[in-house]
């Protein structure tokens, strides 16, 4: 007998992972005994990962948008938007400019640019407002642009062909998709060679572009609602138009952003009025903008919930430490030590944080993508917020249950074993 | 203080050191309520000297307040005393870390409680299966063994059911297997009649000096009940932290 005894006080250290296994096995039977109060709790980690799988989704949507749209146009195009004059702000930095010299109409404009080392191509676009360019009964922009404009902003057509130089001063449009689609609803042809009236004249049907939503993006061009004819005929079609737009495309190795500045000193020289410059780049870090405001509410109540959530759990876990000292105290009494009851509160603890995680990666994923549907942005679900979403409320349960797990291991068996049933 | 070693036990004894051996125990519980108020206490055990032998059977009892629950928890390596020295097994148990201890306890004492303590929510299997679980056992060997620990109790029936379904008899029968599951050499017993009826009660007790004497643990009962001590081949009395008496007697018919 005693020999059994001694045997028995020589046993080798128990392992780690025997250890966490029965721990983990403990906390999941616990866990059925879980409350009101722990669902509550969990509610505040639900929503804080909800908002972070959101957030990461949503973020991944953007940048895939994004990135699609560089795709098709490449990140070389520049567009250049001309604003209306402002004498108070054009008299501040181009009085010299503009009183010195007369400020460049259209092609000599184009000239200009075209003749800038870093500039590959260039065309103006301007507005023509024109009393009869509604089709389909809603206003369309009826814009006026060098045949170059399709390869700058890398326009596909659906039918038909684009403006070609040999047009020259001949009444050729092109429609945009929803254009066409409208004036296809009125059970016209739209087909290359069909005739169209504008402006009191009567127009021919060049070619229908498919729909582009990445060259509005940076053009702001609307080229889908929009109808195009060449610079020669936009003159003919309305002589008062002034250039709005300048689209163009820098040479490969040159940076965009760093030309941006330069570019935008330039034509305002030339014109003498204030421009606004928009590259490709530009419209990531716009979209960005765009969604920062969105980014940082999540973000704040992301922070919030968890916050909040892992307060809970722990208010939870110590409830649970201070009404199950009897339980504490047993186990200790029947060979576990100190290790094994703080291994299984902090499991417990970690359970609970991944089973409002768990229901937060799904509210999260369920909210981007109604999000996503809405902003017509991709909805992404990536590994990576999955990931995210199970280390988050890991830690939290972790941070939660530390101080729980350390207050049952610190229970002395006799006093816990004698807490009153 | 009158000490005498039992003879007689209806076991067989084996010669050579005794499992238990307190000498001039002291177990003393701080207050510490006000500060300058060090080194006051209630000394809950005065100086016990207690020897007992592997597979013995024996009942510690006396009034409430006696210090007899503050024995069984030093006994138990559940305390340390505050004072003396006692050896488990041949072994200095003060000079053990408290993980050492727990794993003592684990490995060589079973104990009953009177309130059973039961975890409400796990099944009969699953409570008794606990003590091989912190062994480091498998579950399906620990499952295993303890089917046959509740087949030892007579609930070889009842497995799964959670400690709400079954009578206090019956709770207290698979708290018994859960003591026995990992073959103690020791096991506890703190009023394990306490809290049933006397019929129910005597059930209980005949069970475990069956399986006493059977696979011969030493057993030691701790009760206030004079009757339930007198069916213990020995009686250790205390009275305000001391031993009283030791009284062993031949044996006695099994009830």
């Amino acid at each position: 007998m005693t020999r059994m005894v001694d045997d028995a006080a020589d046993a080798p250290a128990r392992r780690l992972w025997p250890r966490l296994r029965s721990a983990l096995w403990f906390a999941l039977h616990a866990l059925g005994t879980a409350r009101q109060r722990a669902l509550l709790a969990l509610l505040g980690v639900t929503i804080g990962v909800a908002a972070v799988v959101a957030l990461v989704s949503l973020g991944r949507g953007i940048e895939r948008q994004a990135l699609d749209e560089f795709r098709t146009m490449g990140t070389q195009v520049v567009s250049v938007v001309l604003l209306a004059r402002q004498p108070a702000q054009a008299g501040v930095k181009d009085a010299p400019a503009a009183a010195s010299r007369k400020p460049l109409d259209g092609p000599a404009l184009v000239a200009a640019l075209a003749a800038l080392p870093e500039v590959e191509i260039v065309s103006d676009v301007a507005s023509l407002a024109c009393p009869g360019a509604a089709v389909g009964g809603e206003a369309h922009q009826l814009s006026a642009a060098r045949p170059e404009l399709a390869r700058i902003l890398g326009l596909r057509l659906a039918s038909g062909r684009f403006m070609h130089p040999l047009d020259r001063h001949e009444l050729w449009v092109v429609l945009g998709a929803e254009s066409a689609r409208r004036l296809g609803r009125e059970a016209r042809s739209v087909q290359p060679g069909a005739t169209v009236s504008l402006c009191g004249r009567t127009l021919r049907v060049a070619g229908v572009l498919a729909p582009m939503s990445a060259a509005e993006a940076v053009s702001s061009l609307s080229l889908d609602q929009g109808l195009l004819v060449s610079t020669q005929a936009g003159r003919r079609l309305d002589p008062q138009a002034a250039v709005a737009q300048l689209a163009l495309r820098v040479r490969p190795g040159v940076s965009p952003i760093e030309f941006a500045p330069r570019l935008a000193e330039r034509v305002q020289a030339w014109t003498g009025q204030p421009v606004e410059v928009s590259t490709a780049r530009k419209l990531l870090e716009l979209r960005q903008n765009q969604a920062a405001a969105a980014t940082r509410f999540l973000a704040a109540l992301s922070g919030l919930s968890l916050l909040v959530g892992s307060l809970g759990i722990l208010n939870v876990m110590l409830m649970a430490v201070l009404e199950r000292r009897r339980e504490i105290g047993l186990r200790l009494a029947i060979g576990a030590d100190d290790l094994d009851i703080g291994l299984q509160f902090l499991c417990e603890s970690v359970l609970l944080g991944l089973a409002g995680g768990a229901a937060g990666l799904v509210l999260g994923l369920v909210v981007a993508a109604a999000v996503a549907a809405l902003a017509h942005l991709p909805f992404v679900v990536s590994p990576s917020g999955i990931g995210l979403a199970l280390g988050i409320s890991t830690l939290v349960g972790m941070a939660a249950g530390l101080h729980p797990a350390l207050k049952a291991a610190r229970q002395a068996p006799v006093e816990a074993l004698q807490v009153p049933a | 203080m009158s000490k005498t070693k039992h003879r007689g036990t209806p076991v067989k004894r084996e010669p050579g050191p005794p499992l238990l051996e307190l000498h001039e125990v002291q177990r003393i519980h701080a207050m510490g309520a006000l500060p300058g108020d060090a080194g006051q206490g209630v000394r809950a055990l005065a100086g016990v000297s207690l020897s007992v032998q592997a597979g013995e059977c024996l009942a510690i009892t006396g009034p409430s307040g006696c210090g007899k629950s503050t024995l069984l928890n030093v006994l138990g390596l559940l305390d340390r005393p505050s004072a003396g020295r006692y050896r488990f097994g041949g072994q200095d148990v003060q000079a053990l870390p408290m993980r050492a201890l727990a794993s003592l306890r684990g490995r060589c004492i079973g104990f009953v409680f009177q309130q059973f303590h039961l975890l409400p929510h796990l099944n009969a299997l699953d409570n008794v299966a606990l003590p091989l679980r912190y062994r480091g056992l498998g579950t399906a060997e620990a499952v295993r063994r303890a089917g046959d620990a509740l087949a030892g109790v007579g609930l070889a029936e009842r497995t799964a059911h959670r400690p709400a379904q079954l009578s206090g008899g019956q709770c207290q029968r698979v708290a018994i297997a859960r003591a026995l599951v990992g073959r103690p050499v020791l096991l506890l017993a703190d009023e394990p009649t306490g809290a049933l009826d006397s019929a129910t009660g005597a059930q209980v007790l005949d069970l475990m000096l069956a399986l006493h004497r059977e696979r011969g643990m030493t057993l030691i009962v701790v009760t206030h009940d004079p009757a339930i001590a007198g069916r213990l081949p020995r009686c250790v009395r205390l009275r305000d932290g001391r031993v009283q008496s030791d009284e062993a007697w031949a044996a006695v018919a099994p009830g």
